[in-house]
């Protein structure tokens, strides 16, 4: 955001506190004064040189529910970031304990974590599934032994297969919860493209960064972009696409990498598609293969407040409802209180459940009416804390096109 | 066997600087005012502590002054004062041998300068015009004139003044060609008053001439009205002066949130026309813009305007008097002894905020001598305000944020004492009331009591409640309640309410467009749709 | 391809949706953030229609008197939990405890049974923000010189870490909870205590008269388990309005949005529309600003129902106003403003001129200028919702109007 766009931005403010009247954490936490209080009202007094306690800050979720919501088209996220990158800059000591930046420091380094996790899956999630292990965490790390923390999975490596120039192609940016805990349901999407005609490149890409800025490294998740928009230059030089699972990764690739200082950023926010925003665009062009087997499932779908936040709407719905016998409940339940690595710090575990917690209710409640059985949303963060807080199984939407496609991941 | 010994008419900068130079000498005062203190002029113009360097070149006499007191005031009353300091940026358009004058003049004037690169400039004001030749930096500084008068008459009550706030002076009266005493009349609840007295001093500002005409004594004052627009937030970090001879929009005030665009100047009838025209704001825009471009796309919270009392007499410049900026702002001191045989009289016309103390100094001076007191003026050496209590600091931030406690104490003073017990004692009285600007609930209940409170307008002016984004939209429903029910010292609830959204919409109907638009779709939705006042109850 | 695109998720646009997704048309809503309704307060105003019938250029006037019935019909035939008659004066409590006068209103804002009662007991839950129970008991009294006025406080456990930091809980937070499951329980609690206390002073024989309970921020509308705990109850229970952001307002907003969603409609929020492509008089493509990218989609058809200047459907700066979607041109007074700041003020008239059918139309030419493209609510001209009271009625009634014929 350039100097004039900041202005204005801060000017469409009429303080109206819808921001805060929707924002999942002040509803719950009387400590969180609220998006619209430490986001637009600081700000004046920021300009003024006052600033605010870097605690309160950190309450934000950043799930981005406050810019959604705004009537105004604040992006009142963004003032709320730059303010915290600016405490810290002024070297403004965080309330926080010793314990919790170490917390923060591998928290926000999903990739780490998850490279260790992957070298020897079956160990670390044994691990983690002792309940010592989880205590000694909490003690240590301050991350909460009730939190759902996902389990490793053989990490996703995509496939290496020689390009045949006839084919189209496409990139897919698995992001860390497909790459390390996830990955059947990265082989799931590629096997999707490949049923529609595509290659898929899957380069070595590294954490987008959202995860660091979530807690406050905000100069590690620039080197990050720049890191990967390295990667991606030369297929964004060649009109590739760039497709994301991740809404979280897919904000992260259309709202900050485009301000990146590196080559590939002037075209990173026009090239990146959600996978589910892609096939629907095939879908206008004629080109998506429709030949869908019926698939008898009744689903509860949430819309993760990252996909919300790119404007996009919500295409897997459409997509979905287009095969035959799948029958789709938009929720429209509000956030699912994880955010990222929200909901795994030990102080805010149970605040992320109480964020949850009518999407939870709700779940619950459709479940036994019998108006669905199962849940699915796109991002991964939500499908653990939605199973979690509900003990509904929830799974990503790319699962039933490969029923309806009648395709299956061979082991 | 009178009263007093002296009476002042008028509550601006000057009346409350004299009162408070007349007490520290021991000399006995009243004040009178017939609105709020700071209700006129000394609240409405762009906020800028001089440096002088305005007026370097065309005012050698009045820069010497201004900086003298400028270096004085920032010492004196450093709570009013935000020392942001200031830059004359010479644009493309404006000429080099202004600008070689102007360096000439400041060194006559002895006020430091010194020149910024633009590369730095830019830097720290990213927003300022990239049509910059130069840039200097003065020791310009932004000054609360609600604060400072409010700080003075404070002050001059601990050494025994008195002052009396809607008080309206009626008639002067004499005794064959002598003051005697003045005759007011108490504007809320009617009642007539008499004070006797030795010596009347006329700080009516724009009204002086009103005050002297009631004994039919000449006083020949030009109102010269100065519309300025409040920006919704800091666009500058420091006052932005235009390097050329002073003229319309030239100059940028960061104050407290918001930026302050001065001022156009046009002669009017009576300062009673202190209406902003949109004429003149869109002026004041065309302006602006050469420092600040895209400025018409800023969102323009208000345009206020305030009447600047300027004496004909002492014009010296040749030329239209019709152009109220030609006319020498240095003040003037009549004895209306030696222009109209009256005794005890004397009126303080002219000058500029800056040089407030440095008025009162010479009117006490002239008092002083007339009634024999040979006690000298102390007003430059003592603070007028102790510095705050670490402890009560320490106190405001465990209770309150930490920007609405900064603010409060700045207000307040040791004051804010009161309004921390009641918080203590009642968490909720924490809340804020005002959120743009962040004034507790506490701090106003604070002021709302006071006995000089009479409006809700009256609680604006200390407090800064409904002067942010919303301008009143949701402070003056929440102010209600804390106006007391039951003693009848404001009016009617109701009436008290729409006076106040009126006296907002003064300000908003000559910028209304963009966000302020909205802003006012949102209060009339508010006032008029969820609250029906614009219909009799069914 | 869609078969209409409606810009603008407000009431209009969301009562365009539903009848338009009823008729079963595929229906795609771009919204910029949550309409205004969050901001009113859930009362539906039709002003004096009988006067605005006749009034020149009046939207009313524009499409007849029975159109505006059919909305008002509409509404209220998928809204039963709004009460009220057509053409019949409602009377609510504002947030400061007055009465005024409503069209249709949420079920339990009723405030009619206060003129026989003779004790209002006004509930008053601790460090609600933006109500105040001294004020609304002077005007309670005020407004129904027979009654007795008491004011009930009560504190709820769930929002002691609020009450002990001082902070205050806003409206939308105590609705929130009371129609969570303990915050059911939690209501049944508060009012059978106060179940007791009037008993006691039921059985006064001196006083027979009629209690009723005055309740600020309980939104019963939407909720059958709030509902169902004031149907058990032995006195009636009138709920107050509020301040923005309202929740009635806001759960009229929701309970549109999932009709909407639940008839097959997609409602794509926090995003606006960057471009149109026209070809001849239709227009057949909308680009809409998502991130990173522009998305395309088409349509047969368009609704504009963009909130008009505080909907930002209408851009005003001190040299032009403009109509951001399609660039239409707009009707502006010569008069901007008026000294009186409640009273009639002409900048509020500003808005599109439209034929009967809604079409935007080039008023010198008396000519259409799209023909696939119908505007709705307050981007229409030629009314002041503040003055006229008939906000509600105008929105209703044209967005039916463009469900019923897009």
């Amino acid at each position: 955001m350039n100097e004039q766009d900041r202005v204005k931005n801060l000017d469409a403010c009429i303080k109206c506190s819808a921001c805060t009247a929707q924002c999942p954490v002040a509803t719950v936490y009387p400590f969180f004064p609220g998006p619209k209080n430490v986001g637009p009202d600081a700000e004046r007094f920021r300009l003024e040189g006052i600033l605010m306690n870097a605690g309160c800050l950190n309450y934000c979720s950043n799930c981005k529910t406050c810019e959604i919501t705004c009537p105004s088209g604040v992006k009142i996220t963004e003032i709320i970031l730059r303010a915290r990158e600016k405490a810290k800059l002024a070297g403004q000591k965080d309330e926080a304990k010793f314990q919790h930046r170490v917390r923060d420091l591998v928290l926000g380094r999903a990739e780490y974590l998850g490279r260790l996790g992957t070298i020897w899956p079956a160990l670390t999630n044994g691990l983690l599934g002792v309940p010592l292990v989880r205590g000694l965490m909490e003690q240590t790390l301050g991350i909460s032994r009730q939190a759902p923390l996902p389990a490793y999975h053989r990490k996703f490596k995509g496939i290496k297969k020689t390009w045949h120039s006839a084919n189209k192609q496409v990139v897919f940016f698995p992001g860390c919860f497909v790459t390390y805990n996830d990955s059947l349901t990265g082989l799931a999407v590629v096997k999707v493209l490949e049923h529609n005609g595509y290659d898929v490149i899957v380069p070595a890409f590294h954490c987008c960064g959202v995860p660091l800025q979530a807690n406050a490294h905000f100069r590690e998740a620039r080197e990050n972009a720049r890191e990967n928009l390295s990667l991606m230059n030369p297929y964004l030089q060649a009109g590739i696409p760039i497709i994301t699972a991740c809404t979280s990764c897919g904000l992260a690739l259309k709202e900050e990498y485009p301000n990146i200082d590196a080559s590939g950023a002037e075209l990173i926010g026009q090239q990146s598609y959600d996978l589910f925003e892609f096939l629907w665009k095939l879908h206008e062009r004629g080109e998506l293969r429709e030949d869908f087997q019926e698939v008898l499932v009744s689903l509860g779908y949430h819309t993760p407040c990252h996909l919300k936040a790119q404007g996009i709407g919500t295409p897997s719905v459409r997509l979905l409802r287009m095969i035959p016998g799948v029958r789709v409940n938009n929720l429209d339940a509000g956030c699912c209180g994880l955010s990222g690595s929200y909901g795994y710090k030990h102080e805010k575990y149970e605040l992320a459940m109480q964020i949850g917690n009518p999407l939870f209710e709700r779940v619950q409640l459709c479940v036994s009416k019998g108006e669905f059985q199962s849940m699915t949303t796109e991002c991964g963060g939500c499908q653990v804390q939605i199973q979690h807080g509900s003990g509904v199984e929830t799974k990503h939407p790319i699962w039933v096109l490969m029923q309806a496609y009648g395709l299956a991941i061979n082991h | 066997m009178t009263d007093y010994q002296v009476v002042i008419v008028g509550g601006g900068a000057t009346g409350v600087g004299i009162l408070r130079d007349l007490s520290m000498r021991g000399i006995s005062a009243l004040l009178l005012e017939q609105g709020d203190l700071a209700h006129g002029t000394s609240s409405r113009f762009h906020g800028l502590l001089h440096s002088g360097a305005r007026y370097a070149v065309k005012d050698p006499v009045s820069a010497a002054e201004c900086i003298d007191e400028n270096v004085i005031l920032k010492q004196i009353a450093a709570h009013c004062i935000s020392d942001t300091g200031g830059w004359f940026v010479q644009s493309s358009e404006d000429a080099q041998s202004y600008v070689e004058q102007w360096i000439r003049g400041c060194a006559y004037a002895h006020i430091p300068i010194r020149e910024i690169s633009l590369a730095d400039a830019y830097l720290k004001e990213p927003l300022m015009s990239k049509d910059v030749l130069r840039v200097f930096e003065v020791p310009d500084a932004t000054v609360d004139g609600f604060k400072l008068v409010w700080a003075n008459a404070k002050s001059a009550k601990r050494y025994g003044g008195d002052y009396k706030t809607y008080h309206q002076v009626e008639r002067l009266i004499l005794d064959n060609k002598r003051i005697v005493g003045v005759a007011a009349k108490n504007l809320v609840n009617g009642e007539e008053i008499m004070v006797h007295c030795e010596v009347v001093v006329n700080a009516g500002g724009a009204w002086a001439s009103q005050i002297v005409g009631t004994i039919g004594v000449p006083l020949d004052v030009i109102c010269d009205k100065g519309t300025l627009l409040a920006f919704n937030q800091r666009l500058f970090q420091r006052v932005i002066n235009r390097l050329h001879p002073p003229s319309d929009g030239d100059i940028f005030v960061p104050h407290e949130t918001i930026t302050i665009l001065g001022t156009t100047s046009e002669i009017v009838d009576s300062p009673q026309e202190n209406q902003p025209r949109e004429p003149e704001v869109k002026r004041l825009l065309a302006m602006g813009e050469k420092l600040l471009p895209n400025l018409m796309g800023h969102r323009v919270i208000r345009a206020f305007a305030g009447v600047r009392p300027l004496h004909r007499e002492d014009s010296e410049v040749p030329g239209s008097v019709e152009e109220g900026r030609e006319v020498s702002r240095t003040f003037v001191l009549i004895d209306h002894e030696v222009h109209d045989g009256v005794e005890g009289l004397i009126s303080i016309v002219g000058g500029k905020f800056t040089t407030y103390r440095l008025m009162a100094e010479k009117v006490s001076d002239w008092v002083a001598e007339k009634l024999g007191n040979t006690a000298p003026c102390s007003t430059a050496k003592e603070n007028l305000m102790s510095e705050i209590p670490q402890d009560l600091r320490k106190q405001a931030l465990r209770l309150l944020p930490c920007v609405a406690a900064e603010k409060m104490l700045e207000r307040l003073g040791d004051d804010a004492e009161e309004v921390l017990t009641k918080i203590m004692d009642d968490p909720r009285k924490g809340q804020m009331l005002c959120e743009c600007e962040m004034v507790s609930v506490a701090e106003v209940e604070k002021v709302a009591s006071d006995e000089d409170s009479h409006h809700l307008a009256d609680i604006r002016r200390k407090t800064r409640l409904g002067m942010g984004t919303c301008q009143g939209a949701f402070c003056t429903y929440r102010v209600l309640p804390l106006l007391g029910l039951e003693n009848k010292k404001f009016d009617p609830l109701q009436d008290e309410l729409k006076r106040f959204i009126n006296q907002r919409w003064k300000g908003i109907r000559p910028v209304l467009w963009g966000q302020q638009l909205r802003e006012t779709e949102l209060t009339r939705a508010i006032y008029a749709s969820i609250l029906q006042l614009n219909e009799n109850p069914g | 391809m869609w078969d209409g695109i409606i810009v603008g998720g407000g009431l209009a646009g969301l009562l365009a949706g539903i009848r338009a997704a009823e008729r079963g048309k595929r229906i795609l809503m771009i919204s910029e953030g949550v309409g205004s309704l969050t901001y009113s307060s859930g009362v539906i105003d039709f002003g004096n229609v009988a006067q605005l019938v006749r009034q020149d250029k009046h939207p009313y006037a524009l499409l007849g008197e029975s159109i505006v019935r059919n909305g008002a019909d509409y509404f209220q035939a998928h809204f039963p939990d709004y009460h009220g008659k057509w053409r019949e004066v409602q009377t609510v409590l504002t947030p400061l405890g007055s009465p005024r006068k409503a069209g249709f209103i949420p079920n339990g804002l009723n405030a009619q049974v206060l003129h026989d009662a003779h004790l209002i007991v006004l509930m008053a839950p601790e460090g609600m923000k933006d109500f105040f129970p001294k004020v609304t008991k002077a005007n309670l009294e005020r407004a129904y010189p027979q009654c007795v006025v008491k004011v009930h406080p009560f504190r709820l456990d769930a929002f002691e870490s609020w009450h002990t930091l001082g902070k205050p809980v806003n409206g939308m937070d105590y609705t929130k909870y009371w129609r969570s499951a303990s915050g059911t329980g939690a209501l049944k609690g508060v009012v059978n205590s106060l179940n007791q206390e009037l008993d006691e002073a039921r059985s006064d024989p001196a006083d027979p008269g009629k209690s009723v309970v005055v309740f600020p921020g309980l939104a019963s509308a939407f909720s059958n388990s709030i509902k169902e705990v004031l149907s058990d109850l032995p006195f009636p229970v009138v709920e107050m309005t509020a301040f923005p952001p309202s929740a009635s307002g806001h759960k009229l907003y929701d309970a549109l949005k999932e009709t909407f969603g639940a008839l097959g409609g997609e409602l794509m929020v926090g995003t606006g529309v960057k471009q149109v492509e026209i070809q001849g008089k239709r227009c057949h493509k909308i680009i809409v600003k998502s991130k990173g990218k522009d998305s395309e989609f088409s349509a047969r058809s368009f609704v504009l129902a963009t909130g008009g200047v505080f909907g930002g459907g209408i851009e005003v700066t001190p040299e032009a106003s403009k109509e951001m979607v399609f660039g239409l041109p707009l009707y502006v007074p010569d008069e901007w403003t008026n000294s009186e700041f409640l009273g009639d003020q002409p900048y509020a008239r500003i808005g599109i001129e439209v034929d009967r059918e809604l079409r935007p139309i080039d008023s010198k030419l008396n000519e259409v200028i799209l023909e696939n493209v119908q505007v709705i609510g307050r981007m229409i001209a030629h009314w002041d919702p503040w003055v006229e009271h008939c906000g509600g009625g105008v929105s209703l009634a044209s967005g039916w109007f463009a469900g019923e014929t897009m």
